[in-house]
């Protein structure tokens, strides 16, 4: 099954994802900081990111850039948690390399819809 | 699929009012010190989290009242409007707000009417304020009255053709239509001409569509924000039906904003703010507990596996020649589990700034509304309590804390014609002290007023009429139950609740309370707690064969000293120079008869500081730096002289914890 790396500096978010995701047999893995999640990825692969975007410390965009340019994770697909559809980092993130969103607050079944239908686009089409 | 979002609400609540504390820390400086980028970002973090999480839980007044707010946080973040001290004002407000909404849904109940105005006025107030440009819009989608079963006067009929691969983006229409019937009478009719015959049919596609109509009160806006999340994925037509017949007067929708008189409204919004900080004692029943102290748990609880895979190998292969193993494993486990315990009630120390902190809003609340002021000053608040003692604190110490800003601390006319500063200082003070935790609430106002004291003392009969009590007594009288010099009830005290409440909370922790008051200069109350689960920083000295511990908190700084800055003055001791400055010189080994160093050359100079005086003392060496759990002396052994406690070494061994106060004390006399 596959993995997914949660970033998120509130736990209560990190353990709603981390949870649901669970549930239905992913993998994951939490990071509560871009500077902790950095260093996971530096030992451990993920088949999807999740990252919130404004966090103390360095950002979600800027972890995007730093994922980037760590070989394995070049083309690991990245989703943002945006503010909402008209949030601005949503283009930022996209320009970086992001390849999704999910707008908080969101349900379970939101949540599991997108991050399905990306791995299903990133992996199997 | 569903999910028992209940699980997380622990975490979620525990979480945000910690995230609120912060918050609430950051504007008081923000109120203080001005805007600054990074404390804005920090504001703003907290209130998003909140919602974020909030929203996911489904607490939608949580969710929607922080969207407001990070709304107006927004603006102001990105510079378009300034902070003004009306705006750090409502701020606060707004927080108070979300801090109750959060607390009834943690107790699962509506948050009342009277608040739901509160948080309608403060919300407009403050987007007015934040943005004028965004402002209309925005008080309009948050003044509404809030969902509501009741049938309304308007009928919407709404169309509603989903796209058929709607379910795809996890958006179920059976709770967009659960959201519409709680805002008044709703009925929906599904059209089923789309479907295709089974051949055709894909399960996870949608082809139905509805003809929805609705009955309520709710303006348009809230309407269609139900379908907030589908819009994109829907073709909606919204119309909206002839009223049947008019409303009476009386009944019209209120008014989109009310305005208040701002006096009023200041008032509302303040009165309810001090009313509820009587209420503010939630304490979290998790604790934040710093990796640290995890990672020397989970170290000792390895320690206790090797031991029992000894224990293990000797019990199956044991014969008598293998004793002294046994006794040497015995010994291992003993140690390892008293540890054990150490680290477990470590876990529970939380520091004094736990109380401490929520006094700084108390103040500033109470100094908005009374007119004193007080510049309240804290210093030691690192020191570190079990939780149960700290819990405990927090009555006994608000009510002192109410008692000086509302009976001690003076008009600012008054005390400028007393010749005293009109900013009044309210100090809270903690420390460590021979053996137990002290706690100073000093003021400098007009201290205790004993003449009213006897008057009240002899109305109340608690002393005889013509009897001439002298100040002991008198201040023996304050702490008698409802006792209460104030001549009118205020918000903060003057119920006579206090100080017996605090001098009952304080024996039940084996601790007392005393007070000294000087006429027209203030009062220092002092309360004292037993030591016997604190936790402090020491620095281990040697001295002769001996070690002893020296609290962190009085030194001041070590010194290798040259041959001549000690000068020996005959009859009167020595003295140390310091950088020009000349200190009581003191020698340890003497002071404790240990033998050690005999002369400032082959030493180590501490240089200590305690009630307000300096003493340079000689040891041998510095050991280390550690935390130190403080076990009672007097309770396992009996008090001696010089020495504060003991601590037990990770080896087993004892090791005395110094009195530095009964150190300095011994030089003055």
């Amino acid at each position: 099954m596959a993995r997914i790396m949660i970033v998120d500096d509130v736990a209560t978010i990190r353990q709603i994802v981390s949870s649901v995701l669970k549930d239905v047999g992913y993998k994951v893995i939490e990071a509560a900081s871009a500077e902790e999640a950095l260093a996971l990825a530096e030992v451990k692969r993920s088949h999807l990111v999740v990252t919130d975007v404004n966090m103390p410390g360095k950002s979600g965009l800027d972890l995007i850039t730093a994922l980037r340019a760590i070989k394995t994770y070049d083309k690991t697909p990245i989703v943002i948690l945006a503010k909402d559809a008209n949030d601005e980092n949503i283009q930022k993130a996209q320009g970086l390399g992001a390849c999704g969103w999910i707008a908080k607050p969101f349900t379970p079944e939101s949540l599991l819809a997108t991050i399905n239908q990306i791995l299903v686009d990133h992996y199997v089409r | 699929m569903s999910v028992d979002l209940k699980r997380f609400h622990a975490t979620f609540f525990a979480e945000s009012y910690k995230g609120l504390d912060r918050m609430e820390a950051d504007l008081l400086r923000l109120e203080r010190d001005g805007a600054d980028e990074e404390l804005l970002n920090s504001i703003f973090r907290a209130v998003h989290s909140v919602k974020g999480s909030g929203g996911s839980l489904g607490f939608r007044e949580i969710a929607e009242f922080s969207h407001e707010l990070e709304s107006a946080l927004d603006e102001i973040r990105k510079g378009r409007s300034s902070v003004t001290p009306r705006t750090s004002e409502l701020l606060l407000s707004a927080l108070d707000c979300l801090r109750s909404l959060l607390r009834d849904a943690e107790r699962e109940r509506p948050p009342d009417e009277a608040r739901r105005t509160v948080m309608r006025d403060v919300l407009s107030e403050l987007v007015d304020e934040a943005g004028p440009e965004t402002s209309r819009e925005a008080a309009e989608s948050t003044s509404h009255e809030p969902a509501r079963a009741a049938p309304g006067n308007r009928r919407i009929r709404i169309s509603f053709r989903p796209h058929p691969r709607i379910f795809y983006s996890g958006n179920d229409p059976l709770r967009l239509f659960r959201a519409l019937a709680e805002l008044g009478e709703f009925e929906a009719k599904a059209d089923l001409d789309g479907l295709p015959d089974l051949k055709h049919f894909d399960p996870e596609c949608c082809y139905l569509t509805w003809t929805l109509e609705l009955r309520t009160d709710a303006p348009r806006e809230q309407v269609l924000d139900a379908f907030e999340w589908v819009k994109d994925e829907c073709k909606l037509d919204y119309a909206e039906l002839d009223a049947p017949a008019a409303p009476e007067a009386g009944s019209a929708p209120l008014p989109q904003r009310r305005k208040l008189d701002r006096r009023q409204q200041d008032r509302r919004v303040s009165g309810r703010r001090t009313a509820d900080l009587g209420t503010q004692e939630q304490f979290a029943t998790s604790i934040h507990v710093s990796t640290e102290k995890v990672d020397k748990l989970v170290n000792l609880v390895g320690e206790l596996v090797i031991n029992r895979t000894i224990l293990r190998d000797l019990a199956e292969n044991f014969s008598t020649s293998r004793l002294e193993q046994l006794t040497a494993a015995l010994a291992l486990l003993e140690r390892n589990t008293r540890d054990l315990q150490e680290s477990v009630m470590a876990v529970r120390m939380l520091p004094v700034s736990f109380v401490f902190g929520r006094f700084t809003r108390l103040v500033r609340d109470f100094c908005q509304s009374s007119g004193k002021r007080v510049d309240l000053q804290i210093s030691g608040e690192q020191s570190e309590l079990d939780k149960t003692v700290i819990e405990k604190l927090v009555d006994p110490l608000t009510h002192l804390v109410r008692n000086a800003l509302d009976h001690g601390i003076e008009m600012p006319e008054v005390r400028r014609a007393a010749g005293k500063p009109e900013i009044a200082t309210l100090a809270l003070h903690a420390q460590h002290k021979g053996g137990s935790i002290e706690i100073l609430v000093r003021d400098d106002g007009q201290g205790l007023n004993f003449d009213k004291i006897r008057a009240r003392a002899i109305e109340r009969e608690l002393i005889a009429a013509d009897s001439e009590p002298d100040e002991a007594t008198l201040t023996e009288v304050i702490f008698a139950p409802s006792f209460s010099t104030s001549d009118s009830v205020s918000d903060l005290s003057g119920r006579g609740v206090g100080l017996d409440v605090v001098r009952r909370n304080l024996a039940s922790l084996g601790g007392n309370v005393e007070v000294v008051s000087r006429r027209g200069e203030g009062a220092t109350f002092v309360l004292r707690l037993p030591l016997t689960l604190a936790i402090l920083d020491g620095m281990s000295v040697g001295v002769g064969s001996e070690t002893y511990i020296i609290p962190l908190s009085f030194i001041l700084e070590c010194i290798q000293p040259e041959p001549g800055q000690a000068k020996s003055i005959s009859g009167r001791g020595a003295v140390f120079e310091v950088r020009g400055e000349y200190v009581p010189f003191i020698e340890l080994g003497r002071l404790l008869n240990t033998g050690g160093a005999a002369g400032v050359d082959s030493g180590i100079v501490v240089v200590l500081e305690a009630e307000g005086k300096k003493v340079a003392m000689l040891v041998d060496s510095l050991l280390s730096q550690d935390q130190v759990v403080i076990k009672s002396l007097e309770a396992n052994y009996r008090k001696v002289r010089y020495i504060a406690g003991a601590m037990i070494m990770g080896e087993g061994r004892v090791v005395l914890i110094l009195d530095v106060n009964a150190v300095v004390r011994s030089v003055r006399d």
